[in-house]
């Protein structure tokens, strides 16, 4: 992408702001986007399982979860639920190897592409990337790890709970008093329930057992935490002491 | 996304004096996309439904022509179509079934006839060798047979389609 593309300038300003790319020099940010072709994924589009394999993709704006599915009962899962900043697949950027993964873009979104043998020599090229690198996938570790742990260890309420923590604002909306919910805040059950492996029909029962005990509400139809003490009540250490 | 363009599609029918034929077709195409799109991406449908409202009233009221009614005849349409789609996916999802209990049958019913036709083959090979011994045994392994035959129509609860008694052919009649 040239300086003068119309995305350039937005995708340079996103980049700024975010996590692991942030810290990185202007002059070095922009060698990484004049090296992306933009690309853009229509809100359900179906996305090739293989592009994760022969590309990197940095998102720019919109959002979406990253599934496996099990081709014999087809019961999904999300992995990741990823956000502007976020990159994908961080595992073949790591290892090159075949990853199938089921990419779902839950809003319209805009992406920077990069051949996958190009990103992993442009790392190279530049190693102050990996002073966040490092820790982004310190950050993705320890998200799976707590992850497995919750699967294994916790109840759904609690895997849940732990979940809509895990993405609540801590800072108060100044006006409702109430505590933002970043990313899922407008997703299904459905799509709940995949993130913390388990049914539609027990997340729904969950849910309305939350909002009945005015732990959580929905403003302009998108999920709010009313109560952020007693939500904290249900969730493990892990989720209570992160941010 | 939709709300804006429930929003400029509303103003503009408005603008145009459309008729109300136009201004409910609107509504439920733009909707119908929204629901398909919303169900695809896993987004809930409580966010879609307060979006597309919002892009309904900043319609009407971009035109100076904001009524509730306007709302509630919205709401109703959108109740409308969340059923007809509601119903073209039921449909289609019995169908499936359908077809999946057509074959699940077919499975069971062939796999009873193999364990038969074996049993029919047996017979039939001992009789052509000669092997009376053999086909004494075999009339043991036909009641085990029987026996799997029970079990699995037990099992999967379609008994019509497994036949336990299999009608003997004269010559092994004895």
């Amino acid at each position: 992408m040239t300086a003068n593309h119309p995305c350039y300038a937005n995708a340079c300003e996103v980049l700024k702001h975010t996590q692991l790319f942030g810290a990185l020099s202007p002059e070095t940010r922009r060698t990484l986007v004049e090296e992306c072709t933009p690309v853009e994924w229509k809100k359900g589009e179906s996305i090739d399982p293989e592009t994760g394999t022969k590309y990197m993709h940095i998102v720019i704006d919109g959002k979406m979860k990253v599934t496996q599915v099990d081709p014999d009962t087809g019961r999904s899962i999300a992995l990741f639920l990823l956000a502007p900043g976020d990159i994908f697949d961080i595992f073949t950027l790591l290892d090159g190897k075949e990853h199938i993964v089921f990419p779902i873009p839950m809003a319209p979104m805009k992406l920077l592409r990069i051949p996958l043998e190009r990103a992993r020599e442009w790392v190279r090229e530049h190693p102050q990337f990996n002073e966040s690198f490092l820790p982004y996938l310190g950050k993705r570790l320890r998200e799976i790890e707590a992850f497995s742990e919750s699967l294994v260890f916790h109840d759904t309420t609690t895997r849940l709970a732990n979940l809509i923590l895990h993405h609540t604002s801590r800072c108060p909306d100044e006006q409702e008093g109430h505590y933002p919910v970043r990313l899922i805040n407008n997703l299904s059950h459905e799509s709940l329930a995949e993130l913390i492996g388990s049914v539609r029909s027990v997340v729904s029962t969950q849910m309305k057992k939350l909002k009945e005990e005015e732990i959580l509400l929905s403003k302009k139809g998108k999920l709010v935490v009313k109560d952020l003490k007693k939500l904290m009540d249900r969730c493990d250490m892990f989720y209570k002491e992160e941010i | 996304m939709y709300e804006e363009e429930m929003r400029h599609t509303i103003a503009k029918l408005l603008q145009e004096k459309s008729t109300d034929e136009a201004l409910e077709e609107a509504v439920s195409d733009i909707f119908g996309r929204a629901l398909e799109s919303s169900k695809k991406a896993g987004v809930s449908l409580e966010s879609v439904v307060y979006e597309i409202m919002e892009g309904v009233e900043a319609g009407l009221e971009d035109s100076n022509r904001f009524s509730e009614s306007y709302l509630n005849h919205a709401s109703e349409l959108i109740v409308a179509t969340i059923h007809k789609e509601g119903m073209k996916r039921l449909a289609c999802e019995e169908h499936k079934m359908h077809a999946a209990q057509h074959r699940f049958n077919e499975v069971l019913a062939l796999e009873s006839s193999y364990l038969k036709d074996t049993m029919e083959s047996f017979r039939q090979y001992a009789v052509d060798k000669h092997h009376g011994i053999l086909l004494t045994q075999l009339d043991r392994l036909e009641v085990k047979t029987a026996s799997i035959l029970r079990k699995m129509a037990e099992r999967f609860g379609y008994n019509k389609y497994i036949s336990l008694h299999k009608k003997r052919t004269p010559h092994y009649d004895r």
